[in-house]
Order: C-alpha cells, then structure tokens, then sequence
C-alpha cells in the first residue's frame, strides 16, 4: 500500500490519490511540500483528456526528468520539470504542446475517481473550476481488483490486476487465452520490457473501433497488450520503456498492473538482455 | 461570384467567403449541406481553435484541399474524416490523439467582425462551450 496519500477536491467531487513517490521522488517531494494547494483549474487544449494547473513555486527546483513518461492514464497527475504546469487525467491523454510530444514526472495516482473524472470531463463544456489538492489519511481500504494473473519467470511470481474498467475487451481476451507458458525475451524497440508473443484467434476483434486504453508509454510495473491482425505482443515493463517498432512509436492497450513488490521478477527479465530469453508462464488466479 | 457563409457564435455574429476555387469540391459539399449547427468546444489535442463535428459531413472519400497542418487565424478549415468545422484562434495545429501532425482543408476566410468572432471562440476554453451556425448568406 503505497505511503503518502492527497485529497483532489473540483467542487465538491473529490478523490484520493496516492503520492507517486517510487517514480518521480524529487518531484513527487516538492509536490508534498507545496501542499495545500488551491488554483484555478482549465481544461487542456494540446493534451486530450485532461486538465492543467500551475503548481506550487516549490516545483520550480524540481527540474530533473525522473520518470519521463508522456502517456497519462486516467488518474495519473504529472507535472513537467520545472513545475511550469500540472496534468491531471481523465482519460486517454499525452503530455504535449504546441511543439509536438513532451514528457513530464509522474507526482500521484488517482484511485477510484470516477466522480472526479466526471467533473473534469464536464469543463470541457462548462469552462474553468477550482482545485483544490491536500494531504490526506492513508484510507483503510479501496476497491480490490476485479480480476488477478500471475506472472512466473523460472519460478519467481508477481501478482497483476487487470484494468478491465479501461480495458475490458482486452482484459477479457487475455483472460480467456490463460495460461500461457512460452517464453519471453527483451524488447529491442521498447526499452525495458519483456516480451511474450501470443497469437489469439480473436485478436481481430481488439482492432474494431478504437484501442482501448490507448498508450505509448509503458509504466513500470504494467502489462501492456499490443494488438495487430494476426497477433498480439504482451509487454512486461520492468523499467522506461515505450512501444516502438521498426517504423517508429505505436499504441497499445495498458491491460493490468503489477501487485506488491516485483523486483525479484524483475530482475529476471532485466537478465533477458544479457542471457536471452526465457521460460514465461501467465496463468489465472482464481479467488475463494 | 463568391459564395457568402452567415456565421453566428453565442451572440457573435460574422461573416467568410467560400474559397471555391482553392477547395472546390469541400466547399460544394459543405454549401449543399448548410445550415450547420452545433455545440463548439475548444479543441482538446491541437490547441487554439474551436469545432462543431456534424456527423452528415463525414466522409474519408472526401479528399484534402488547399490543406494545412498548422491552422491559419482567420481562416475555418474541414476535417473531412470526422466532418469536423475547426475555427482557429490562435496557435494550432491539426491533430488526433494519435497524431501530432494530420492534415485538414482550409475552405473559407473570414471577412466582417472577425476578431469578435475569434474573441469569442477564445473564451470558451475558459467560460464553456457555446452554439455556433453557419448559414447560406440571404437565408
């Protein structure tokens, strides 16, 4: 469970979100220490789903890029270095401006905020509103995943949720494809991250309409799945990494996150680089 | 002789001429289908500029004329894939969530009260979106 934790207030929808200090440590501190903070509040023109402020002179100092991520998933709160704005996501979104793709620091999490969204979502037609972001008591509980899978390299295990809110159509088809034992190798493209080839049958099916929860970057700790007629890639992000191919950058679908502390599977898929690949088995966990 | 757009915004009311011979086919298209109405909001990828999205004027077959990628102030451009009106205000560009650069047709000039106009769909990233029409001049 993660340490610090923020209270986000838009007139009167409130979430808690917690503070992301395993991603962006520099930034997340000086976020902490701006807090209490109340500002106006306006939707993105550049960035797609999502709304920015200007943060606290604190973050001014906080210059370095620690996370470097440039997709934003819902709930996600980054803020560019330098602290010369803050994003906070609603939906599919990007850190960009005018002069095209940027990427920023990831400083907190939104969890369970989806009256929070809907009110962010509202600016877009009703203009400006007020934020207002406090520190917060660590909350006794949230709502569980709804679905749990394991990840096993050569016998070590991480736990992951699915995002089947964002991403039900994916989740559901890995779910059914369960358990898959093959093996996985290091991205050549993507940075860090594993991959583990699969070819469903109904992998078509994902390309009807719009990717769901459509991504560039893949967070450390995601389960990233990435479609295409006649397969689809899962990545297994274990540090930076972004989705790229031979023909440049492309979307994929952020499916599950990883649960509890994943260094020891980790590290194994670091180890591919070096040692090549290795055995991979993704399988169900099934609750009492 | 050149075509008139009536255009009204909230309470704003402007005028723009028809750049036929530069987007001929996409400003026959949009002429036959006029009055167009709709909510205008700020554009959320491509910055400065506001839309309506009248979903009779998609049409992917319709090609791209006298197009741009950054919009022009003063001028409305066509997005033919999602029959989307943009009219820019400031810096812009056409874009899509998954592009930061996408073409789009500049098919008319505004000519009487622009910078009324253009103050007006300014406001709206800030106050919320509001109607905007284009008619027929003399309908």
């Amino acid at each position: 469970m993660p340490g610090r934790w923020l209270r986000m207030t838009v007139d009167g929808a409130t979430a808690l979100a917690s503070l992301s200090d395993d991603v962006a440590p520099k930034a997340a501190a000086a976020f902490w220490e701006s807090l209490p903070l109340e500002t106006s509040l306006t939707h993105t023109k550049w960035c797609g789903a999502a709304a920015s402020f200007v943060p606290g002179a604190s973050l001014a100092s906080a210059t370095e890029l620690e996370d470097a991520v440039c997709s934003l998933y819902p709930g996600v709160l980054a803020i560019r270095p330098g602290g010369g704005e803050a994003l906070l996501s609603y939906g599919d979104a990007e850190c960009r401006s005018e002069l095209g793709v940027e990427y920023a620091n990831r400083v907190a999490q939104v969890i369970d905020g989806e009256a929070l969204f809907a009110r962010l979502r509202r600016m877009w037609e009703e203009g400006d509103a007020r934020i207002r972001i406090e520190r917060a008591e660590r909350p006794e509980s949230w709502k569980a995943a709804a679905r749990l899978i394991e990840v096993e390299v050569e016998g070590t295990k991480a736990m992951y949720a699915l995002r089947t809110d964002t991403a039900p159509r994916t989740c559901a088809l890995l779910w059914d494809l369960l358990p898959i034992e093959t093996t996985t190798f290091y991205s050549r493209w993507a940075g860090d991250a594993g991959i583990v080839e699969t070819r469903p049958e109904r992998v078509k099916d994902l390309l009807l309409g719009e990717l769901e929860a459509p991504a560039i970057s893949m967070y450390k700790g995601t389960l990233c799945c990435g479609p295409t007629p006649n397969w689809m890639d899962i990545y297994l992000s274990f540090g930076a990494a972004e989705c790229r191919g031979a023909q440049g950058r492309r979307y994929i679908t952020v499916a599950a996150d990883v649960q509890g502390d994943p260094s020891a599977l980790f590290d194994l898929l670091k180890r591919t680089r070096r040692e090549g690949e290795k055995r991979v088995v993704i399988r169900r966990v099934e609750r009492a | 002789m050149t075509r008139t757009l009536d255009l009204r915004l909230g309470d704003v009311v402007a005028a723009a001429e028809l750049l036929e011979d530069a987007a001929p086919l996409t400003s026959k298209r949009l002429w036959d289908a006029l009055p167009v109405e709709g909510t205008m909001h700020n554009l959320r990828y491509g910055g400065n500029a506001t839309f309506v999205v009248d979903q009779r004027l998609a049409d992917r077959t319709l090609p791209v004329e006298n197009r741009v990628t950054f919009h022009v102030r003063g001028t409305l451009a066509f997005y033919p894939e999602w029959g989307e009106l943009v009219l820019p205000y400031g810096p812009a560009q056409v874009r899509d969530p998954h592009s930061v650069a996408a073409w789009a047709t500049v098919f008319a000039r505004l000519t009487t009260n622009a910078d009324a106009l253009l103050a007006a769909a300014e406001r709206i990233a800030h106050a919320g979106a509001l109607r905007f029409a284009v008619t027929r001049r003399g309908s």
